[in-house]
């Protein structure tokens, strides 16, 4: 190593308190842009996985306004429910049926 | 459908800004870590832990600036009920945190060798440290709410209630005048940094708030798919009741 990158490193004998600052500073910024786009992520997986379960979400309305039933898609939400999210989607669920 | 208006247009704009906001950040910490670390004096009292002040700073600043953010974002939602100011303080508040606790141990760092102590009860770190806990009330204010709409009104009351600490902070070093140095940038009669050291500060102050943009972008996205998870779930409970 040569001189002037020892002295660069060394920081005038504060070494520790500045090397200490900026690796803090990159850690912190760096995990929470890797947690952000992890989050990202994993709820755009479980959207893309609850849109394909019930494709007929779109004409649900149109359904419901024509008597139809959407039991179909229905009949899965235990299992998709379940899978991805289960503790947020346990709360939903028994409020959701309790207002029924 | 209505209330997903508003967020879908959002949705287009950041879809624009993310890649530029991403690469100008990239940039400008490049830029400014290269004037700060070897492009830049030392301080003729200070040394080099003055380079601290690079990071420190630009932390300080943004945690106030995203508290203030929030805050506002509040008010809007309280006010007119807009649907994209609670999903925009929810994103903000774990990187104004992690701002905060940055500035937080940057100026612990900093204090040791030039004070000679870690930590002082002086009037700015308190403030500080109170901002740090606001933030982390925030966090888990909304987080204990099962209804969303109960949870946001409560997150932003607690919002502005908090925002009476943001010109504490502010002002703390002029109306006490303990261990913290006052204000030597954005002070009446203009900085009284040399330009040498205030290039590398602003670079980082830039860098710091693209890197905020862009990743307060990303966190909307995903509390925005989070709340769609959501009504697709209740839509599909109550279609099976």
């Amino acid at each position: 190593m040569s001189e002037t990158m020892k002295e660069f490193l060394a920081m005038g004998g504060y070494a520790p308190y500045v090397w200490g600052s900026y690796g803090l500073a990159l850690v912190l910024l760096l995990v929470l842009l890797v947690a952000s786009v992890a989050g990202l992520r994993s709820r755009e997986r479980t959207l893309a996985a609850l849109e394909a379960a019930n494709p007929r979400r779109r004409r649900r309305k149109a359904d419901a306004a024509a008597g139809g039933d959407g039991g179909e898609g229905a009949a899965m939400l235990p299992m998709t429910g379940g899978r991805s999210k289960g503790g947020q989607n346990d709360g939903t669920d028994a409020d959701a049926g309790g207002g029924e | 459908m209505h209330r997903f208006a508003n967020p879908a247009r959002f949705l287009r704009l950041a879809t624009i800004i993310l890649p530029w906001a991403a690469l100008l950040s990239v940039g400008l910490f490049i830029a400014g870590l290269w004037l700060a670390l070897f492009n830049s004096p030392g301080d003729y009292q200070q040394g080099d832990t003055v380079r601290i002040m690079y990071v420190h700073v630009p932390a300080a600043w943004m945690s106030m600036f995203t508290y203030s953010s929030m805050a506002v974002a509040a008010a809007c939602a309280l006010v007119w009920r807009h649907p994209l100011a609670e999903v925009y303080a929810r994103a903000a508040a774990p990187i104004g945190a992690g701002f905060t606790l940055l500035c937080l141990v940057t100026g612990s760092l900093w204090g040791e060798p030039m004070w000679g102590t870690w930590w002082v009860w002086d009037a700015r770190l308190t403030s500080v440290l109170i901002l740090f806990f606001l933030y982390l009330g925030f966090m888990a204010l909304v987080n204990a709410f099962d209804d969303p709409v109960r949870a946001n009104r409560a997150g932003s009351i607690l919002l502005l209630v908090g925002a009476v600490n943001v010109p504490i902070i502010k002002f703390s070093v002029d109306w006490w005048n303990t261990l913290h140095q006052p204000a030597s940038v954005f002070r009446m009669g203009g900085p009284t940094i040399h330009p040498d050291m205030l290039w590398p500060l602003l670079l980082m102050a830039l860098a710091f708030q693209t890197y905020f943009v862009a990743v307060v972008i990303l966190r909307m996205r995903a509390e925005l798919a989070d709340a769609k998870i959501q009504t697709l779930r209740m839509a599909r409970a109550s279609a099976q009741g």
